[in-house]
């Protein structure tokens, strides 16, 4: 309960804070900041220790609607600013924990680190920033943008505001991709500006018995002698004062209000750290919101139990303050660690942070690449001599483990998120390539001719290149690969059947067409052909894929449009999502009927499973272009020029493969009808 | 002879090249209207490509090399329903009459069924469902849902509960210069409608434009181009309102437009009648009152998480209490309520919500949900066949190898 005799100050800090609004205008110019460049000497800082890392990685925290821990977060803001998770600076290799701690303890120092990532230089030069020494694509420090740094943010600013967002240009979507991208480090820049900065504790007497001649900075020592604080500011207090003192004491108090509520405007826009102490027994409570520490101060003035809060606060503001001092240090950081966690365990929401720290350290699917990679040169290798038992061998080795790594990896984030396997665009490439290789090698164990084997680490490279690549893209736009759901979307039950059936059949349409390849450029390019035996073999694959693809394509579109028929009342919308699945059944359909009626035969077999391989790709990203309709979650920005791409060379190979079977026929009927003619 | 020529006809209806051409046909549309989605919106693009008999298509492609203008034609197609009738007759016929049961082909059987219950159950959502929403507040009640695309024009005694509403259907004026309702029961006047415009705006004529509908009142209907999202687009049109008798009244003409908050009164005979251009309105048989709407958001940002209604149905015998929550509707007497969305959208964030639910009256809801099994079952035993026949093979093909 508030005291009415705190009340003046509390509200002027309240007023102040509530008045804070989001802008686009760049934080630089905060006081804090400035103290800090003005202030700082030292060029270069100690090396980080690894004990450090190992305790800050493992700090939880609350961001994007979840708890993750620090080195998600750190993760994300580092690819999604400098495009990948590691940076170089004076020959030491940082990774994300150690830049995310420069940036928030030596900001002075992390400015001129060259870590945004500006993929159009045009960008700049419309900011009037001199691009003639450096190339197209380049990353750029802070303090070299710090001069243009209004003209970047009005520009985004009057984007945004002037025209709807699917009518962007390039140039200026990278505007305002470049304007988060600063955001999001100004962020981290200004993290601890509060542990930061010295608070006027000492310019009256009054004061200095309460905090001493040298209080420490930050909030700590302010909500350690808030109950003295509040003796003093009572007004029937101030009133007993001689009046010269008392204008002295009220000045000194308004100066330490503006000081504050500057600082926590600041401290609002940071980042949650704290999980609030207060717990409910409710079943249908809300998740309980996270709060930064300018919370914690307001709280502590009001008079809210947050006794465990401020013992975190107190620990990660000693922390900055001895951070030329390393085992200091490194002592502060393990115990915010063991603080934070224990205020994230009051609601049980520590305990699969340890497993996301493991699973981005041990990066999953950049080593099922390497092994998916090594595994294609075996195998192609191993094609120069087929009957080599070796090469296969190690092929298959090496394909197991790509899949074992990938399908681990899809299984640890099934686990952290609670979640089943499919939620968002970037776990479809994860499942879809599993998918691939997993059927391919089941296909290899089933025909053993190495045909779906080299498929199998050919699918899985590109598989886990492109989720690569896809996962920068939901860091710019999501900052997580692990979002929060929309509402609709929150039902296991459904994820897990409709979306994994789906996708299934996703990935047999893909692996169909696939090998349909090996076919169609076989014959174009008249490889073995007296082997009738290898493209039987090559159809009856294809063919036994394609069913696969069907029964899950089917089953899972009906499956969706029960799901759609419980949460929107109608079975069936012609959403383009929804029109994208009912293509691949048809196109599926078309294929078995034209074959079983002898409407094409091989080759038109194999062509059509070429289309329907577009039709895949065009309902699995095509739709998300359109940008209408239900199903609109996917970022898929920049995928039209690869799509395209795609179109054009499975067209220009269909195209091709026609013309070779025309040409191919018309051989065979002239010479048919010569030796008619000779007899 | 005659029946081994209905059968060859039968045959030929029932084959898989017909199968094959309609659901090439039906390939083609879909993707031409989700292509056109994007522009016109989904409820023409589903009028025109899906729930239609024929079609004009009309192809423009700009290629960087190929200005539009020189690659663009139209072609006749037949529509959406058309194909849909057509497969599903040379389903019944080839997939099931036709089909020689064996056991080899018994999981295709079962398949057919399934596809063939559900286009059934599409055919009678077509014909016989209507869909709307219900907008309700804390505390609120009501017992109708109002249709989110249909118009209807409503003539009504005011003061007067007990007199029934006459409904004209918005639809019937479509493509026609004047509609004449002859006098009804009840009512001492005939109605004229005219100039119906599918989507306007009233606005005070004035020097820089003229009306084509006449002005008055000093007001005009603007016509205005129809929007990609259907329920944004406002109808309107001019009403004739001529006394049977003549000693009763004068006759009188208005401008009814959607977008209007008061009907348009007029009195005949001592009696006072409104009429309101309005969204169709389904009666309910029990009524829903809003006891409680709950949002809750992901923590820290502003996206719902879920949001649930708790609510009371109360009939004139009984009542009971529901929630109705994202995922789990009340389905009760042949109708549906799903909870669809909440508003205002840019409500304070303590500030009171409403909710807003789907209605849906579908006589074929759960047929999906049985064909999905049914053609589980059938394609689980087709492919299981195919694949123990292939794996046979192979283990045989493998071992005249070794």
């Amino acid at each position: 309960m508030m005291t009415p005799r705190w009340l003046p100050l509390l509200l002027l800090l309240s007023c102040g804070v509530s008045a804070q609004t989001v802008t686009n205008q760049p934080l630089v110019e905060t006081p804090s900041l400035s103290q800090d460049a003005t202030e700082a000497t030292a060029a270069s800082r100690a090396p980080w220790s690894a004990s450090t890392l190992e305790a800050v990685q493992h700090w939880p925290l609350q961001h994007g609607g979840r708890v993750k821990p620090f080195d998600t977060y750190a993760g994300f803001i580092m690819l999604k600013v400098n495009g990948k998770r590691s940076l170089t600076v004076n020959q030491e290799k940082l990774g994300p924990v150690a830049w995310a701690l420069d940036c928030m303890l030596y900001p002075e120092i992390a400015r001129s680190y060259e870590c945004i990532r500006v993929t159009n230089s045009e960008v700049l030069t419309n900011a009037g920033i001199d691009v003639s020494q450096r190339k197209r694509s380049a990353r750029w420090s802070f303090d070299d943008l710090l001069p243009a740094l209004d003209q970047i943010f009005e520009t985004a600013g009057q984007i945004s505001e002037t025209k709807e967002a699917s009518s962007w240009s390039l140039i200026e979507r990278q505007t305002i991709q470049l304007a988060q991208n600063i955001r999001a480090l100004e962020e981290l820049f200004h993290a601890f500006d509060a542990a930061r900065w010295t608070f006027p504790l000492t310019s009256v007497p009054e004061l200095q018995a309460i905090y001493g001649t040298t209080p420490a900075t930050g909030f700590w020592p302010l909500i350690a002698g808030v109950t003295q604080l509040e003796a003093l500011a009572n007004t029937d207090a101030l009133l007993k004062l001689p009046e010269d003192r008392r204008t002295e004491v009220v000045n000194a108090l308004q100066d330490l209000r503006e000081q504050l509520v500057q600082q926590m405007q600041i401290a609002r826009q940071g980042v949650a750290w704290f999980a609030p102490e207060q717990t409910s027994s409710q079943e249908d409570s809300p998740p309980a919101v996270w709060v930064r520490s300018d919370v914690i101060l307001q709280n502590a003035l009001v008079g809210t139990p947050v006794t465990r809060q401020v013992e975190a606060l107190k620990h990660m503001e000693a922390m900055v303050a001895a951070r030329d001092d390393r085992p200091l240090l490194q002592q502060q950081a393990v115990l915010v660690q063991e603080k934070l966690a224990e205020l994230a365990d009051l609601h049980g929401q520590n305990g699969r942070g340890s497993l996301e720290v493991f699973f981005y350290r041990f990066d999953f699917f950049y080593r099922a690449l390497i092994c998916f990679i090594l595994a294609f040169i075996i195998a192609c290798l191993s094609w120069l001599k087929p009957q080599a038992i070796l090469p296969s061998r190690g092929t298959w080795l090496m394909c197991l483990l790509g899949l074992i790594l990938i399908t681990t990896g899809v299984t640890l984030r099934c686990i952290i998120q609670g979640r089943p396997p499919v939620t968002t665009l970037y776990e479809t490439i994860l499942f879809i390539t599993a998918c691939c290789v997993g059927t391919s090698l089941v296909i290899e164990a089933l025909d053993r001719r190495k045909i779906a084997l080299t498929m199998a680490t050919f699918l899985g490279s590109i598989g886990c290149f492109l989720s690569m690549k896809y996962e920068l893209k939901e860091a710019i736009s999501a900052g997580d690969t692990m979002p929060s759901l929309v509402a609709v979307l929150d039902t296991n039950f459904w994820l897990s059947t409709h979306v994994t059936s789906v996708t299934l059949g996703y990935s047999a349409g893909l692996l169909a067409a696939a090998i349909a390849h090996v076919w169609v450029i076989g014959k174009i390019l008249g490889l073995r052909k007296n082997d009738k035996d290898f493209y039987k073999s090559i159809t009856r694959m294809v063919y036994g894929t394609i069913c696969f693809g069907l029964f899950f394509s089917i089953v899972g579109t009906i499956l969706g449009g029960i799901w759609a028929n419980y949460s929107w009342g109608r079975f069936w919308g012609w959403d383009p999502k929804e029109n994208g699945a009912l293509m691949i059944c048809l196109a599926e359909l078309i294929i078995l009927h034209a074959r079983m009626s002898g409407l094409v035969r091989e080759r038109g077999f194999h062509l059509l499973v070429l289309v329907n391989g577009i039709i895949v790709a065009f309902s699995w990203w095509g739709v998300n272009l359109l940008n209408v309709g239900l199903h609109s979650y996917g970022f898929t920005d920049g995928i039209q020029k690869m799509l395209n791409w795609f179109y054009g060379v499975e067209g220009a190979l269909i195209a091709l493969c026609l013309l070779m079977g025309w040409i191919h026929s018309r051989t065979v009927s002239n010479s048919s009808g010569k030796t008619h003619r000779e007899k | 002879m005659k029946s081994s020529s209905g059968l060859t006809i039968l045959k030929k209806i029932g084959s898989q090249k017909v199968a094959t051409v309609m659901m090439v046909l039906l390939l083609m549309l879909t993707y031409l209207g989700t292509l056109e989605q994007g522009e016109h919106g989904l409820y023409r693009v589903q009028q025109k490509y899906f729930e239609s008999w024929g079609l004009i298509h009309h192809f423009s492609a700009a290629w960087w090399f190929v200005p539009s203008e020189a690659f663009s034609f139209s072609i006749p197609l037949p529509g959406g329903m058309t194909c849909m009738i057509i497969f599903t007759i040379n389903l019944l016929v080839g997939g099931i009459l036709l089909l020689k049961l064996q056991k080899r082909n018994f999981g295709i059987f079962i398949i057919h069924v399934g596809i063939a219950l559900m286009m059934c159950a599409g055919l009678v959502k077509l014909k016989a469902s209507d869909e709307g929403y219900l907008q309700l507040w804390e505390s609120q009640e009501a017992s109708e849902y109002i249709s989110h695309h249909e118009w209807e024009v409503a003539v009504f005694e005011t003061g007067n509960d007990s007199v029934d509403e006459h409904l004209v259907l918005f639809d019937r004026m479509a493509g026609k210069s004047e509609l004449s309702i002859e006098p009804t029961t009840g009512l001492p006047f005939q109605l004229k409608f005219s100039g119906a415009l599918a989507n306007c705006r009233a606005l005070p004529v004035g020097p820089n434009w003229t009306a084509d509908s006449p002005a008055i009142d000093g007001w005009g209907l603007l016509e205005q181009q129809e929007r990609a999202e259907n329920e944004q687009n406002l109808p309107g049109l001019t009403i004739d309102m001529i006394p049977t008798d003549l000693a009763d009244g004068s006759r009188q003409q208005a401008l009814l437009w959607g977008g209007q908050n008061y009907p348009w009164t007029f009195t005949v005979a001592d009696k006072t009648f409104a009429v309101a251009l309005r969204k169709v309105r389904h009666s309910m048989p029990f009524s829903i009152r809003l006891d409680n709407f709950e949002k809750v958001d992901h923590p820290g940002i502003s996206m719902a998480k879920e949001y649930r209604s708790d609510v009371t149905q109360r009939t004139a015998a009984s009542q009971r209490k529901v929630r109705i929550e994202m995922n789990d509707p009340l389905r009760d007497q042949g109708l549906i309520l799903f909870q669809s969305s909440w508003g205002p959208s840019n409500a304070a964030p303590d500030a009171e919500l409403y909710s807003v639910f789907t209605v849906v009256r579908n006589p074929s809801d759960q047929w999906p949900l049985y064909s999905c099994i049914v053609i589980g079952i059938g394609m689980a035993i087709t492919f299981i066949q195919k694949f123990l026949a292939y794996s046979k093979k192979q283990a045989k093909q493998h071992k005249v190898i070794s």
